[in-house]
């Protein structure tokens, strides 16, 4: 751990003027000697690291502020940033032993960490609380018999319906409990023949990963298994990508191009179809709703995804929207877990929180936070406790080498979509290369 | 812009067939057609190479539903409050980012002139021993990605304490590890007519003086040019920023404009788009008013 | 160009040759710290990291050749090879083409000329910011600006950001769209022609053009020597622009999957650094083979004063 360039904040962020700044860079440039040791008997700096856009800075600021408050023996300070810089700065970090102490982690990248010895297993910790979080919750973040993450929040797959258009087209709201993914083609047909300008009735899918576990969780099959291997059958996703170019072809679904530019790992969610009001019906996580309301505008509702069958699976999970972790080369190990406890269990973060990081695990804050919601956030939140009935165990999370899973259906699903590879040929390609990358891995 | 004044009318009343490049003084009408079409043309070009900062400035006074859904330029209903929004969102106000890039720019462009203009002269104009050697590595030291650098980088400025300090970004300017300038210099010294330095050796003056009387006025446009590409370069440098800096204090404008946008959240595009032409704004001041300096050429010297 | 222009006069007088070395290596002795302190260390550590197994996380161990001979079986990278290759060759001399034709224009004799050159380079400024990616989206996209101008032609477009033929296309067109890093050395090089010559060239009746031909052009090798050595190795490099239009992705089907994007990909997220390092290092041979050559040839046809 280092200790320079942590300075005490004094100055109140409202009131750090100009000056005020370039006197401290200036101390900056010049603080090139000795790191001014923190010494033992002084408080325990931890450095707190998440991803995230303003929103989520500020309010996570005000959180840090709270726990420092309440614990004048640690110091935590924030690093933040955007999605993509987050994961370059952490491998970076973690490879020069100088990670974060509390690391914000997604379930793509879990295992990476945890298996390779860069993340601390909390069950061997004493003093960890985390409230009344579930155990089926809690196993989202274990990994060969140790617990390395807790998980914050869960988010499970919706459809995305702008109302709006279902009414402008002539289209009736379907009932989400008995469709089938039959009806979804016909109604979003209905909605592209009614011929509204750009209008499109679905969202063709093809080359991001959620949809197509869903899908997959539907034929009761799982991406990867719990051995660490790839549990897709080809035949599976074969059919996924031929219902979808089926829809594309029909005029049903957004024509091929107009998948690929939306397609959420390289494109802002506020240009995707449902944020323009150009499509009827979208595969989302049902918390991006709010954000998807904010860009729109229209009214929006969320569905439960279609079935193979009337009345049939969903095929919906709670996926860890989000984790928090503890680096395995922290210094204070204690203070850190008292710090993912604040995070799990403490009001005061259920207050700041609400639902911006998923809806809360801990079943405590979604009764807090209930009444303290927008209508969008409240929606997401009722979707999550009305699906409690159908809902299936999450799938086994990505063992190392399968965060690559998402970069291969883009690269091989844009293929498909542009006729370049038969669906059947590409759907083993797409289950050979992930083996791949798990075994070389 | 006077020294281009005074050049071009020089030319103007030389007895040419040719008509002088632009003489404004009584050009005759066919010269007068010819720049309007110039103008004209160049007009056009200047709006398809506009269009995307005026979309960027449309888009900074749209409110967030009407960002990607309106089209065109014109903003029905302006909303400057992402102005203001942008301006106090992050942990300090923006200014505070635009301050820390604004030293690191600074202490880059100082470093870069300094140090990249006395490698320059050694190598355009000095004979020394393995001089071809030493070139070649300097030419190399920027061929290799910085991705597969970065994390010895970091081993080493974690060693040498300098981690969430200006330090990795300056230091290695100080020190002339931006090759492409002493390239950029070389050539321009070579322009410059030996017989000046001839003429000064005759005289009794050493390297030193040379380079500091003769040479160094000289190479204006090249040192314009560095100071220029070094602050846009160091102005808009994400990657080492965002890896060398990790306490939100020390932010700069890249790192603070991506975190008004996140691929996995709601995100701030008014607010991003605002700042984006606030940090904006500086440079191109700068450069529409240090141009001066770019085209101050030893044309101006009457050369040999 | 001046190390190996040099050679030629060094050569058989290598020994009387070194007369300034105290004095020269004074004046690169900045450089010098620069290299051994900040540069050699990483460079070599990557050169190490390229013969070894290392994924960031555990400690890197030694694979000897392992890595250069998956390289010689790994389809993406081939392709990502064939992509950056169309990329240099084609959007290199385009941007500089333009670069040199704008600086020309804009170096004297029209009003408002500070002015068109801060618009030009204007893009320049932009060129890589998050901002631009949303944008390339709002014009190429299906439903973008480009298809709305084509539509009222009577043009059916296409998705030129989301279709592979065309998708490395777009992006050649953001790269040439900010020429005016170029622009910039051109219109400082242009400055650097004694007016004398123009003169001279005038009394004697030559054309607008001959002088261009006669003059700027051959005084202005230099330039354009450099230019066209610093941008083949920043296309080489190209990153930013891919990344920022592709979302990190390469795709639409790797079509925009540049060498340094992929071999980025390969050490940040699939963490295997050691095969990253092996690429970077193979890259340096590719940009160090085409810049020996670029100066090789440039005793043909570069003319310097002294």
């Amino acid at each position: 751990m280092r200790d320079s360039g942590q300075r005490p904040r004094t100055v109140s962020r409202r009131t750090f003027g100009g000056l005020a700044a370039s006197a401290a860079a200036t101390a900056g440039l010049t603080a090139c000697g000795g790191g001014s040791g923190g010494g033992d008997s002084g408080p325990a700096h931890l450095r707190f690291t998440w991803w995230g856009s303003d929103a989520r800075h500020e309010y996570t600021q005000e959180i840090i502020k709270a726990f420092n408050a309440e614990n004048p023996d640690v110091v935590v300070e924030g690093e933040f940033t955007e999605w993509s810089g987050y994961w370059d700065r952490l491998a970076t970090t973690t490879a020069a032993n100088d990670s974060p102490d509390i690391i914000q982690m997604d379930a793509a990248y879990l295992k990476s960490y945890a298996d390779r010895g860069a993340l601390l297993d909390l069950s061997k910790e004493d003093g960890l609380d985390t409230g009344g979080i579930s155990d089926g919750d809690l196993a989202l973040g274990e990994s060969d018999g140790g617990l390395y993450a807790i998980v914050q929040g869960v988010v499970p797959h919706a459809i995305v319906t702008n109302t709006q258009i279902l009414e402008a087209a002539g289209v009736p709201l379907p009932d989400d409990k008995t469709w089938t993914w039959e009806e979804y083609a016909r109604l979003g047909k209905a909605v592209t023949d009614a011929g509204l300008p750009d209008v499109y009735g679905i969202q063709t899918e093809g080359v991001q990963g959620p949809p197509m576990e869903n899908w997959a969780m539907q034929m009761g099959e799982t991406l990867f298994t719990e051995d660490g291997g790839v549990g897709l059958n080809p035949d599976t996703l074969a059919s996924f990508w031929e219902y979808h170019l089926g829809l594309a072809a029909s005029g049903a679904g957004t024509p091929v191009t107009l998948t690929i530019e939306r397609n959420p790992t390289s494109s802002a969610l506020d240009q995707s179809g449902t944020a323009t009001n150009t499509v009827a019906f979208a595969p989302w996580w049902s918390t991006q709703l709010t954000a998807l309301a904010k860009a729109s505008g229209q009214p929006l509702v969320l569905l439960r995804p279609p079935a193979q069958s009337p009345g049939g699976d969903p095929g919906l999970y709670y996926k860890a929207s989000m984790y928090w972790a503890v680096s395995s080369r922290t210094e204070h190990p204690e203070a850190a877990v008292r710090f993912i406890n604040y995070l799990s269990t403490a009001d005061a973060v259920a207050d700041l929180m609400l639902t911006e990081r998923g809806i809360p695990a801990n079943p405590a804050f979604r009764e807090r936070i209930v009444d303290k919601l927008s209508d969008t956030d409240r929606a997401a939140l009722e979707y999550v406790n009305s699906i409690e009935d159908v809902v299936n165990p999450a799938p086994p999370i990505p063992p190392v080498g399968g965060s690559s899973s998402g970069e291969i259906m883009t690269r091989i699903g844009s293929d498909v979509l542009f006729g370049r590879q038969s669906p059947d040929a590409a759907a083993q390609a797409f289950v050979d290369d992930l083996t791949g990358q798990i075994e070389s891995a | 812009m006077t020294t281009e004044l005074s050049s071009t009318r020089r030319g103007a009343k030389a007895p040419a067939a040719v008509p002088a490049p632009g003489g404004r003084d009584e050009a005759p009408w066919p010269s007068r057609f010819r720049s309007g079409l110039k103008h004209a043309a160049l007009i056009l070009t200047a709006f398809v190479m506009l269009y995307p900062v005026l979309w960027m400035i449309a888009g900074s006074l749209r409110s967030q539903d009407q960002i990607f859904q309106a089209s065109g330029l014109w903003v029905s209903d302006p909303q400057p409050q992402n102005y203001s929004d942008g301006w106090s969102a992050l942990a300090s106000p923006f200014g505070h980012y635009m301050v820390n890039s604004a030293i690191i720019a600074i202490g880059c462009i100082l470093g870069n002139l300094v140090s990249c203009s006395l490698a320059a002269y050694a190598f355009a104009r000095m004979e020394f021993l393995a001089k071809k050697t030493l070139f070649a590595v300097m030419l190399m030291t920027i061929m290799l990605p910085i991705h597969v650098v970065i994390v010895p980088q970091y081993i080493l400025y974690s060693q040498l304490e300098w981690l969430n300090t200006f330090l990795p970004l300056v230091v290695p300017k100080i020190l002339a590890t931006d090759a492409f300038f002493i390239f950029l210099m070389v050539q321009f010294i070579r322009g410059i007519p030996r017989e000046l330095d001839e003429a000064a050796r005759i005289d009794g003056c050493g390297h030193f003086r040379i380079f500091g009387r003769i040479i160094l006025p000289l190479m204006v446009p090249a040192l314009a040019t560095t100071a220029i590409f070094t602050f846009i370069w160091t102005w808009n440098d994400f990657f080492s920023q965002l890896i060398f800096l990790t306490s939100p204090d020390m932010y700069t404008v890249p790192v603070a404009l991506s975190s008004f946008i996140d691929a996995t959240s709601e995100s701030s595009w008014g607010s991003l788009f605002a700042m984006s032409v606030v940090s904006l704004a500086p440079i191109f001041l700068a450069f529409l008013f240090g141009q001066k300096f770019l085209i101050k050429g030893i044309a101006t010297t009457g050369g040999k | 160009m001046s190390a190996l222009g040099e050679l030629r006069t060094l050569k058989g007088q290598q020994s009387t040759d070194k007369r300034d070395t105290k004095v020269a290596y004074l004046f690169l002795l900045p450089w010098f710290a620069g290299l051994f302190v900040i540069t050699i260390g990483p460079m070599l550590a990557s050169l190490y990291l390229s013969f070894t197994d290392y994924n960031l996380i555990q400690p890197p161990e030694w694979a000897g050749l392992e890595n250069f001979q998956r390289m010689l079986t790994d389809e993406r990278l081939h392709n990502s090879l064939k992509v950056t290759f169309l990329y240099v060759f084609i959007s290199v001399p385009l941007q500089l083409a333009l670069a040199l034709a704008l600086a020309v224009l804009l170096d004297r004799g029209l009003r408002g000329l500070p002015i068109y050159r801060s618009i030009y380079y204007l893009p320049s400024l932009l060129g890589s910011s998050v901002a631009i990616a949303v944008l390339w989206r709002q014009i190429f996209g299906t439903q973008g600006l480009v298809n709305q101008v084509l539509a009222l032609v009577g043009i059916d477009g296409r998705g030129w950001i989301s279709d592979p033929s065309t998708a490395l296309g777009t992006i050649i067109i953001l790269n040439v769209w900010t020429f005016g890093a170029p622009m910039v050395i051109f219109l400082a090089g242009l400055r650097q022609i004694p007016r004398m010559y123009y003169e001279a060239a005038s009394t004697e009746g030559a054309g607008r053009w001959r002088q261009f031909r006669s003059i700027t052009l051959p005084l202005l090798t230099p330039i354009i020597f450099f230019n066209l050595v610093l941008q083949l190795i920043h296309a080489f490099q190209s990153f930013t622009q891919a990344f920022v239009v592709s979302g990190g992705t390469g795709g639409p089907s790797d079509s925009t999957m540049f060498y340094t994007l992929y071999l980025y990909q390969r050490g940040f997220q699939n963490f295997d650094m050691g095969y990253a390092s092996a690429l970077a290092w193979f890259l340096v041979i590719i940009i160090g083979v085409f810049t020996a050559i670029n100066f090789y040839a440039s005793k043909m046809w570069v003319f310097y004063d002294d």
